[in-house]
């Protein structure tokens, strides 16, 4: 367990924009009177409170598996990918949303893109290629993926094209119940 | 061995010379002279006549060795002749005279282990024909190699035994099966080939095995294809390393020596080290200064960086009402009444 280097918690933040903008501040805030910082172990990078993360010095680095909320990953490439873990965290600032219509959500779960007709609203002024937490009707948040159009390309689409690309969802807490730490 | 000499060609060059060196010479006592046919040699043992050479050395020497030519020529022709297409041949007796040998007589061969074992235990090897009758196919084949008896190239189907283990191919176990017995085989060459050389140096060793290998380690010059499995191959820098020592290895160790060229082609940079900030901060601080600093510069220059776009263009758009937008019909200049008309004409 160590502190991300400056060019790891710029792939992170990076990656937190792209969802949350300009509430990343949101993350470095103390929440409920208690601080939170960002730790990096066997290249899963976790968002724990100060006073945990304090005690689990005590634990050897190949003895612990997990502690606090998992945000995602780095690749052996060095890419930062978000785990479903983060969502809670994300789509409390989301920027652009989807709710997808009650129909779609089972295919949404096993990790199907969303589509023009399975999507029932947007948030406006969404840009391509944006961060987009995904919402049941009952606003519950499913995911996370990718912008695919526009919002204003939205309207004109046909109803069987992509309109956010998957990324992660709840469904693979069930499905990639081992990977999940 | 027997030589067969060309009879008709020696007796030819015999007669020519006798004509050259004169015919009244004195024969020769031929029984004083030594003849061994195999090698074609004559030798005279008798002591030379000192005044006759004294007189004309030249003379007498051709003479001794018509005489002798003549000698040996004659006893040729009393052997059994054959004919041939050019002239007789003979069938010479083995040579009498031991000629030294040029090389030295080869070391007897190291055994190797297998060859001491049968020695030991008494195991002769037999011999076996080359060629066996193939049932499958109906026809003799070979033992080994190409186009084998029993090849396993040839087999469509192999039938399954108790022992197969589920869910294994035998193709593929015969190949794998073969590949291993090939590596063993290498193994124990090389382990023959290491034990002939311990027991009699390099010079038990066969010729065609390379000793010249660039930096070789200690018993590396038996591997001749290469660093066997579990060998480690010489790098780049290992390599330039050894050329730089050799090129150093003068009488001064490189003292007095140019500096090699090959020094600066091993780069003496290291990897970076990393540096990470502490794990906790000091005193009652759970998370370091350097960290927070650190944490807070890098969302700061992310959020500036990802805003950097201040006009969102699709919102502008939006902004504008289509109806501001439309052009207006330049005016066209409405007829003047006539007083207008009256009142500009007065003013002129």
């Amino acid at each position: 367990m160590r502190p991300l280097t400056e060019k790891e918690a710029k792939a992170v933040f990076e990656k937190l924009f792209k969802f949350v903008g300009k509430d990343v501040e949101a993350f470095l805030r103390k929440k409920e009177k208690e601080s939170y910082c960002f730790r990096l172990q066997k290249n899963k990078v976790f968002y724990i409170r100060e006073g945990i993360m304090k005690k689990s010095t005590n634990i050897s680095r190949d003895k612990l598996v997990s502690l606090g909320t998992q945000i995602g990953k780095f690749t052996h490439s060095g890419k930062f990918r978000l785990t479903i873990t983060s969502l809670s965290l994300i789509a409390e600032h989301a920027k652009n949303k989807v709710w997808l219509k009650s129909s779609a959500e089972m295919s949404y779960l096993y990790g199907n893109n969303v589509l023009k007709s399975s999507m029932a609203r947007i948030t406006e002024g969404t840009p391509v290629n944006a961060g987009v937490v995904v919402y049941s009707m009952s606003d519950v948040p499913l995911g996370f993926g990718v912008s695919a159009r526009a919002t204003e390309d939205c309207r004109r689409l046909d109803p069987h094209s992509i309109v956010v690309l998957h990324q992660a969802d709840i469904g693979e807490y069930l499905r990639n119940e081992n990977e999940i730490g | 061995m027997t030589t067969k000499a060309r009879a008709s060609k020696m007796v030819d060059e015999a007669m020519g010379a006798s004509r050259g060196a004169g015919a009244g010479t004195p024969s020769y006592d031929e029984s004083t002279l030594e003849v061994d046919e195999g090698n074609l040699l004559v030798c005279d043992p008798s002591p030379v006549d000192r005044e006759a050479f004294a007189a004309d050395p030249e003379a007498k020497c051709k003479a001794v060795a018509t005489s002798m030519a003549q000698a040996l020529v004659k006893r040729l022709f009393s052997f059994p002749s054959q004919p041939a297409v050019s002239g007789r041949t003979v069938e010479l007796p083995r040579p009498k005279t031991l000629l030294p040998r040029f090389k030295p007589i080869p070391q007897p061969k190291p055994l190797t282990r297998w060859e001491k074992f049968a020695k030991e235990k008494g195991i002769v090897k037999r011999k076996r024909e080359k060629y066996t009758f193939d049932e499958h196919a109906g026809e003799f084949k070979r033992r080994y190699g190409y186009d084998r008896v029993n090849d396993i190239n040839d087999v469509a189907i192999i039938e399954a035994k108790l022992t197969d283990k589920p869910g294994e191919d035998p193709f593929s176990r015969h190949k794998k099966d073969k590949r291993e017995r090939v590596r063993k085989q290498e193994e124990r060459r090389l382990a023959n080939l290491k034990n002939a050389a311990k027991a009699g140096g390099k010079k038990a060793l066969p010729a065609t095995v390379s000793l010249a290998r660039a930096l070789p380690a200690a018993d590396d010059y038996l591997s001749s294809s290469g660093p066997q499995r579990g060998q480690k191959r010489a790098t780049k820098s290992e390599l330039l390393e050894g050329a730089i020592a050799a090129s150093e290895a003068t009488a001064s160790m490189g003292k007095f020596d140019k500096k090699s060229k090959l020094e600066g082609a091993i780069s003496k940079k290291r990897g970076k080290r990393q540096q990470f900030a502490p794990v906790l901060g000091k005193g009652k601080h759970a998370v370091s200064a350097q960290e927070r600093d650190l944490i807070e510069e890098t969302v700061r220059k992310v959020i500036s960086a990802g805003s950097k776009p201040i006009l969102d263009v699709g919102k502008a758009v939006k902004q504008i009402d289509p109806r501001s937008l439309r052009v207006r019909k330049a005016k066209t200049p409405k007829k003047k009444s006539k007083k207008q008309r009256e009142r500009e004409a007065g003013g002129n």
